[in-house]
Formats: structure tokens, C-alpha cells, sequence
């Protein structure tokens, strides 16, 4: 029985990851086409890349975006889980709701709301319009994420120091927080990953000037097609690879899903 | 989840009214940056379009009535049906690969996990791309099958429904495939060896402690893959092709090609009452017809 | 509340919320040192960031040059719309129809020679008002696979745009859609062929449905139409000649021909009215149609350009009086009609 599941799971294995690993077999062609298997091995494409200041600038938008937006979330999300488990406010229930509603709305609503909306307050194309978008994305996993630290720990070791005569605010920043800084760090970790590959939102509202490593992709792609753009994607699977085995030595992928 | 945090909460020492202190922050970005622009598109989806721009002056249901075209239903059935489809197979995969997960040691576990959450790295354009080398025409599938001599000519595999399905699986896999491992692992291992102990078979452990236990999570990831399903756009237009487009795709280009805002705004509402009302109807399952829900 | 209320409300509301995050992220713009060119990618791209001509743009006017790509001209005219009130790029351009539909609605400022000096050295056609210019243009040509051809032996197509509805080329055809400039072109073209015109345009939609059930796939970019010939999918197709003539260069086995009547298809640029750098805009215009430039286009990918000083085109711009002249206001007027019978009554057809 074990034996059959493992070899369906080979299958599935097999089916996820097909479509990844042509495009990073394919991003060492030398050629200009497309072709699978490829005919002989080169870097070319990736010195192009690094020679393509365009996607070099979009890039380290992305990183920046990312940083902002995580960090922010991860602040905001902090705030909002702890309101939510030691505060008991009326309609906790739908304050949840609220938080993580982007979960639910399909991206490209939101993405046409976005649009619509900072053309009517004059803030379309602003970074400041983008990064809030972004933080309103990533916020669910957030405050997901840092409900299930929050709730893993009871409020007595606070109230300990409370009793001890410390501040709230000082029982927080040194005891809660240092005890959530896993779920902290986890809930960063994901947001990032999140904003740094979001596409729809961000191809709706986002102005000329603050095109991200995704949308770049998306319009290099539908103009031209050649290996440069798998070989941006091959350093995208590696960045991304790299944050996420982060994220399960933190054991962050269990939490945030529940 | 916050229900049984709160009783534990009250423990302690009571925020009061400074609990909107710490929710204030994260309250005021979603009323500035997330309902207040969903209001606005609603609005805006009751203004007729003209050639200057949108008409906020005058009211009308036009664009919704609109969508009552034919084509538009299409579409929207279209949508569903792929939607849904995905959700199902998502569904029925689920199982077989979350106990297998389940089954693994810590770092098997880590492992496997990353290679199923592998689709969220590459950008969904260049995903597509991958994909179109394996389905088209002369792609790896239809090749490999011909010179096998199982077919005489290609299959259809994209540029179809069937593109869109297979192209959108494995990525939208993930968030059935997360809550219900989480769900596994938590599973109480002496329920399973009662059972098996009264003598009960595998898959009739499997069958009544398994799956009812586990069935919440389940629906709960299987309402964000349909989410997910219903708004996906890139991969859609890619595999699905231009005859073969989806409402995500419809308010793409309403939005940004034709630039006529208030059908695309009565759209994106349209979009989201049908979603949730799928979300509302599948969540009255969880609570009501499958008795065992609640956690 | 009315409608102004309502906003400054929201934006003071909005502000607020964001002022956290702007100060953190604030971009640092670069102070007016940067043009933004909303064009295609593709070519356009090609020539400014990969084959050096952005940096000579810099080192001769010391502007830089941020080119805002999309993929049709429909998008890239919505997407100077969606900044009418609050532009964010300088110089457009795009296909000539969806250029104008623009123009129509005022999203371009007046140029001219006092400005842009380089406007003197155009061809009088390239003067169409005093917003815009056209800047260079192409022809309209059948592709076809070789490949595929020889192997099925059939014959080169002729130059004739009848010979698109060959027979043996059903499930063999990949044509843009109505909503693309290239299809709304094709659709216009198969009218004339068969006896009608963009004001009659009924035998266009004829031969478009007798088409339809062998058309593999309508793509929307010719880098996607470009993917299904390549690949073997398709092996016919229509589209601009300086297209094709690149992707024959990139290894692809496709050749051309160039079906008689000509339809020459035109490109447009003008300055957004309002533009943030319209210092910048006009020196990067001015130096887009410069004799330089403009020999490069027609010697690398095959453009018909403008510049009278240039003198490698590929066909003589005298030769453009006799090409098929298009009335764009008629097509611009009706086009979300044809749009509508297009997606109703020709897409579902297979």
C-alpha cells in the first residue's frame, strides 16, 4: 500500500514539477530557440540577463517591495493578531474575516479596484499606493501566522511580568515578542515571498515607473519570447528555494494554512 | 481558532479599550487601501461609460445587464466549470499525496513539501511557457505518444479547457494540499489504532476516521483553490487560448485594453458575488450537512 | 456627498493610512533626467536596451531613456488613458489607429518643427495632425513555415491575399484576432479582396468565418503567433513584414511575401499633454526620428521609415501614395462593433 502511494506521489512529483524544470533546462540553450532537449550547454542567456539592466532595476524593485511590504505586514500583523487573542474585541470573528479577506477576493478584483481607485485619488503609479497594496496581500499570512504563535503561548509569562509590575508595553516588546520571534520571522519570510512574486494586483495598478520582476516578465513575455526570460526564472526557482527551505527550518509552512 | 485563545486570554490581564490600539493600524490599511477601493469599483460599476471617461454624475444597471449577454454567460459558466473542476481533482489528489506526506519522516517531510510548493516560484507566464512545450502540438506528450505509435494525430491538449485544467493543477494543489496535511499530522495516531484494534481494515479506518476527521481542513483549502481557480488570468490565457477565455481574462481586458471601467468594475463584482456565494454555500457544508466541522 | 467631496475625502483618508509606508519607500525619483517611452516592447526594446541605442540617446542629449513596453497598441494607448489625468510617461507610440482613437481623446499636446527639429525632415504623409507624427511603418505580409511546407509539399504561397484561403492551409492558420490592430487590418483587407471595404465591411466577416474552423489558434502577440509557427503547430499566418523578416533572423524557418494590394500599416508617436518631462520628451522624439535612428530601423528591422534623409528603405516612401489608404475614422468609430460580432459569431466557430 505505502509502495503504491509512493510511486503515485513520484507521478504527481514528476507532473509539478515538469513545466519548472524545461524551463530551467531550457534557459542553457545556446540558441535562440526554444527547443527541449537542448543541443548544447551555455550561459549565454544568463550573461544577457546580467547585461539587461531593465530587469536588474526591476529586480531589486521587487527586493525592495518585498522588504517594505513584509516588513510592514509583519508589524501590522503582529499588532492585529495580539488585539485579537489577548483583547477579545466584540466581532473578533469578523475581524478575521476582514485581515484575511484578500484570501478569498480573487486577485484580479482587487487588482481593478486598486486601478480604479488610485486613479480617483490621484495616486496612481505612486510606490506608496504599490507597497500598500502589497502589505493588504501578504497581510493574511501574517496575521495568520503570528495568531498561531500568539496562541501557542498563553498570556501567563506576561501576565507574570505585568504582576511583577512592568508596563504592557514593556511586558510585550520584551517578553511576548522575543517568545514570537519565530512566528516573526516566519511571517516575514512568507510575506516577502509572497509580494516578491505577486503578478495580477501589481499588473492592474502599478504605474511605468515601478515595473517588478514578475510584471517585467509578464510584459517582456507577451511581446517576445526568447530563453532570456527562463533564465530570470531559473534565478527566481533558486532565490525562492533558498527562502523557503529557511521558512521550514522555522516550521512556518504547518502554521499558516490551518 | 480565536474563540478558544480568548477564553485562555481572559486569564490574564484584559487589554480593554486599548485592544484598538493594537487593531487600529492593520483596520485603518483595510479600510483606506482594501473596502474603500472595492466600494469605489462598486460605485463606479453603477456609472454609465462615455466616450470622456466615466459619467459620475448620471446612475445606471446597464453594465450589469450587460452581463446577461450570452457571451458573458458563457464565460462565466466557462469559469465555473474549469474552476471547479480543478477544485474536484484537487480534492481527490489530496488524499492520496497528504497521507503519503503524513507518513514521512521530519525532513522527508520538508522535502517533499518544498518540491509541492515548487509552481509558486516561476512566474506564471513562464510556467505556462513550460507547459506549452509539453502539450502543443509537436510538444513532448504528443511527440512522445506518436512515436510510440499510440496516436496517428496530436491530441488537443491546450488551447482547450483541458490546458487551463492541467496547466492551473499543480499550483492551486498547494492550499488543499497544506491544510490537510497540517490536519494529518495532527490526526490522533491511537484513534486509527483503536479502530484498527476492533478490527477494522485500513481503508475502513481510512474511510471513517480518516476523512471525517480531516474533512474540515480539507474544504477549508478547497475554498482558496477555488478562489484561486476563479482568478487566475495569465496561465488561462495562455493555455486556454483566445477562444477559450475566462471572466479573469474578460475584466483583463475590459479593464486595460478597452478602458471602459464600469462594465469592468460590474465585472469584478459580478466575479466576487459569484465566488462568494460558492465560498458561502461550501462553508454552510462544513457547519451544517457534515456534522462533524466543528473542531 | 458629491463626487469631488467624495474623493478629497478618500485621498485624505488614504494619505493617511499610507504615510507610514511612504516614508520608508518613498521611491527617489530622478529629477527629470529620465523619459518614459510608452511603446511596444519587442523590436523597440531590442534597439534601445540591448543594441546600445538608449545609452547614445544619453550620451547625446544627456536624458535617459525608461521605455514603458507593452504588448498591443490597444494596450498601450488604454494605458496612456489610465494616466490622462496624471502622466507618468512622455512620448507615445503605437499603432496609427489606436493612436488616434487617443488623439480623439486629447491625451496628446501639440508638436512642431520650432520643438522637434528633425520634423522638417519627414515625409509630408508623416504629418497627420498636429499632435501626431508617424515615425515609421511596415507592410503587411503572409508568413509561412518551409519546413512545414516542403514536407507537405505544398506550393510557396503566392503574393495574393486570396491565397489564405487555400484549402489544404485549414488547421493549418494562425491569424490575429478582430481586437488587435493586425487583425482589425486583416479584417479590413479580406473586405477589399472580396469586394468590400471598411464601410461595407460584411465580405471581410465572410471570409473570416469560412477561415475560422482551420485557424489553429488567434494570437494575440506575434510573439505568440511566432511560437505556434515555430514550433510546427500552424504554418500560415499574416502579420508585418519587418515581423517576420526578425524572426527568420532568429533561426525560426519562416519566410515571407508581401501580398499585392499593399497594406501599409503605420506608426505613430506624439508627447502626452501634461507629460513630467516635456523637455526630455521632445529631445527624445526629435532624436527617435533622426536620420541616425531611423537608418538603423530601416537597415536592421526592415521599417519604411519617414525620415526623407534615409536612404535605405525597403520600399521608397514615394511608393506609399500608392499603397491602400485606410479611413480611420470610419474604423475607429466602428471597431467595438466589429469587436462584438468578431468574439460572437467568428471565435466560436471551429
Amino acid at each position: 500500500m505505502r509502495r503504491l502511494l509512493t510511486l503515485f506521489n513520484l507521478l504527481m512529483v514528476a507532473y509539478v514539477v515538469a513545466p519548472i524544470v524545461l524551463v530551467v533546462w531550457m534557459s542553457f540553450t545556446p540558441t535562440m530557440l526554444f527547443e527541449v532537449p537542448i543541443r548544447s550547454f551555455s550561459l549565454r542567456w544568463y550573461e544577457e540577463l546580467f547585461s539587461y539592466d531593465a530587469f536588474i532595476d526591476s529586480a531589486w524593485l521587487s527586493l525592495r517591495l518585498g522588504l517594505i511590504s513584509a516588513l510592514a505586514a509583519t508589524a501590522l500583523g503582529f499588532l492585529a493578531a495580539y488585539g485579537l487573542v489577548r483583547g477579545r474585541p466584540p466581532g473578533a470573528g469578523a475581524l478575521l474575516g476582514l485581515f484575511t479577506a484578500p484570501l478569498i477576493v480573487p486577485a484580479v478584483v482587487y487588482g481593478i479596484a486598486m486601478l480604479q481607485f488610485t486613479n480617483l485619488v490621484g495616486l496612481y503609479g505612486a510606490f506608496p499606493a504599490l507597497v500598500a497594496a502589497h502589505v493588504v496581500i501578504v497581510l493574511p499570512f501574517a496575521v495568520r501566522t503570528l495568531l498561531a504563535s500568539l496562541e501557542g503561548q498563553g498570556p501567563e509569562l506576561e501576565w507574570a511580568a505585568m504582576s511583577l509590575g512592568a508596563r504592557r508595553r514593556h511586558a510585550v516588546l520584551l517578553v511576548t515578542l522575543p517568545l514570537c520571534l519565530r512566528g516573526m520571522v516566519s511571517a516575514f519570510l512568507f510575506c516577502f515571498l509572497i509580494s516578491f512574486s505577486e503578478v495580477t494586483v501589481t499588473l492592474f495598478m502599478a504605474g511605468p515607473a515601478h515595473q517588478t520582476l514578475p510584471v517585467r516578465i509578464f510584459n517582456y513575455v507577451s511581446d517576445r519570447i526568447d530563453p532570456t526570460m527562463a533564465a530570470v526564472s531559473a534565478l527566481v526557482v533558486l532565490v525562492s528555494v533558498a527562502l523557503v527551505l529557511v521558512l521550514n527550518r522555522l516550521g512556518a509552512l504547518a502554521a499558516v494554512r490551518k | 481558532m480565536i474563540s478558544g485563545a480568548a477564553g485562555r486570554s481572559a486569564l490574564g490581564i484584559r487589554l480593554g479599550g486599548s485592544v484598538w490600539l493594537f487593531l487600529g493600524p492593520a483596520l485603518l490599511l483595510m479600510l483606506a487601501a482594501y473596502l474603500a477601493p472595492l466600494f469605489d469599483t462598486t460605485i463606479v460599476s453603477l456609472h454609465p461609460n462615455r466616450p470622456t471617461g466615466i459619467d459620475r454624475d448620471s446612475w445606471t444597471i446597464a453594465n450589469y445587464l450587460r452581463l446577461l449577454d450570452t457571451y458573458y454567460g458563457e464565460v462565466l459558466l466557462r469559469t465555473l466549470r474549469v474552476s471547479l473542476l480543478i477544485t474536484l481533482f484537487s480534492v481527490l489528489l489530496a488524499y492520496p499525496v497528504g497521507v503519503w506526506l503524513a507518513g514521512l519522516g521530519p525532513r522527508g517531510q520538508a522535502w517533499a513539501i518544498l518540491v509541492y510548493m515548487s509552481p509558486w516560484f516561476v512566474n506564471a507566464v513562464v510556467k505556462s511557457f513550460g507547459w506549452t512545450l509539453i502539450l502543443g502540438n509537436r510538444g513532448l506528450v504528443n511527440r512522445g505518444l506518436q512515436s510510440l505509435g499510440l496516436i496517428d494525430s496530436p491530441l488537443r491538449l491546450m488551447l482547450n479547457e483541458t490546458g487551463i485544467v492541467i496547466g492551473l493543477l499543480p499550483g492551486h494543489f498547494l492550499f488543499v494540499l497544506l491544510p490537510l496535511w497540517a490536519a494529518l499530522k495532527g490526526l490522533d495516531g491511537n484513534l486509527r489504532w483503536a479502530a484498527m484494534t476492533l478490527g477494522a481494515r485500513p481503508w475502513q479506518v481510512f474511510l471513517r476516521v480518516t476523512v471525517p476527521l480531516t474533512l474540515p481542513a480539507l474544504l477549508a483549502g478547497a475554498i482558496i483553490n477555488f478562489t484561486m481557480n476563479m482568478a487566475a488570468f495569465a496561465a488561462p490565457a495562455l493555455l486556454g487560448g483566445t477562444r477559450t477565455r475566462v471572466l479573469s481574462f474578460i475584466a483583463y481586458q475590459v479593464n486595460l485594453e478597452e478602458l471602459n471601467w464600469p462594465f469592468g468594475g460590474a465585472l469584478a463584482v459580478a466575479m466576487l458575488v459569484v465566488t462568494l456565494g460558492f465560498v458561502m454555500v461550501a462553508q454552510g457544508l462544513t457547519r451544517g450537512g457534515l456534522g462533524g466541522g466543528r473542531r | 456627498m458629491g463626487p469631488i467631496r467624495r474623493s478629497s475625502f478618500l485621498r485624505l483618508a488614504f494619505g493617511a493610512a499610507l504615510a507610514a509606508a511612504a516614508a520608508g519607500g518613498a521611491a527617489a525619483q530622478p529629477a527629470n533626467k529620465t523619459v518614459y517611452f510608452l511603446t511596444w516592447g519587442g523590436t523597440v526594446q531590442q534597439t534601445l536596451e540591448k543594441e546600445g541605442w538608449g545609452k547614445k540617446f544619453t550620451e547625446a542629449t544627456g536624458y535617459t531613456v525608461q521605455l514603458v513596453p507593452k504588448a498591443t497598441g490597444p494596450e498601450i494607448i488604454a494605458a496612456a488613458v489610465a494616466q490622462k489625468d496624471n502622466p507618468q510617461v512622455d512620448v507615445v507610440q503605437s499603432d496609427l489607429l489606436p493612436f488616434l482613437s487617443g488623439d480623439d481623446q486629447g491625451l496628446f499636446r501639440p508638436i512642431d518643427v520650432k520643438d522637434i527639429p528633425n520634423i522638417a525632415k519627414l515625409a509630408s504623409v508623416a504629418r497627420i495632425n498636429p499632435n501626431a507624427i508617424m515615425t515609421y511603418g511596415d507592410v503587411m505580409a503572409i508568413i509561412y513555415n518551409h519546413e512545414v511546407f516542403a514536407q507537405k509539399k505544398w506550393a510557396e504561397p503566392k503574393a495574393e491575399w486570396g491565397e489564405l484561403m487555400r484549402p489544404e492551409f485549414r488547421g493549418s492558420l494562425v491569424l490575429p484576432p478582430v481586437n488587435t490592430t493586425y487583425g482589425l487590418y486583416g479584417l479590413i483587407t479580406l473586405a477589399r479582396v472580396h469586394g468590400g471595404s471598411e464601410h461595407e465591411i460584411g465580405p471581410g466577416f465572410d471570409a473570416l468565418k469560412k477561415l475560422a474552423p482551420g485557424i489553429v489558434e488567434w494570437p494575440t502577440t506575434f510573439a505568440r503567433m511566432g511560437q505556434f509557427l515555430q514550433d510546427g503547430s500552424a504554418a500560415v499566418g499574416f502579420y508585418s513584414s519587418s515581423s517576420a523578416a526578425e524572426m527568420a533572423r532568429r533561426g525560426v524557418p519562416v519566410k515571407y511575401v508581401v501580398p499585392k494590394p499593399l497594406f501599409f500599416t503605420g506608426t505613430a508617436a506624439g508627447i502626452m499633454k501634461n507629460a513630467p518631462n516635456p523637455e526630455g520628451a521632445k529631445a527624445f522624439l526629435n532624436w527617435w526620428i533622426s536620420k541616425e535612428v531611423m537608418t538603423f530601423r530601416a537597415e536592421r528591422y526592415g521599417n519604411v521609415t519617414m525620415n526623407t534623409e534615409v536612404t535605405s528603405n525597403p520600399i521608397p516612401i514615394a511608393a506609399l501614395n500608392e499603397m491602400q489608404r485606410v479611413d480611420y475614422a470610419t474604423v475607429n468609430a466602428r471597431r467595438a462593433d466589429w469587436i462584438k460580432v468578431f468574439e460572437r459569431e467568428v471565435l466560436p466557430l471551429k
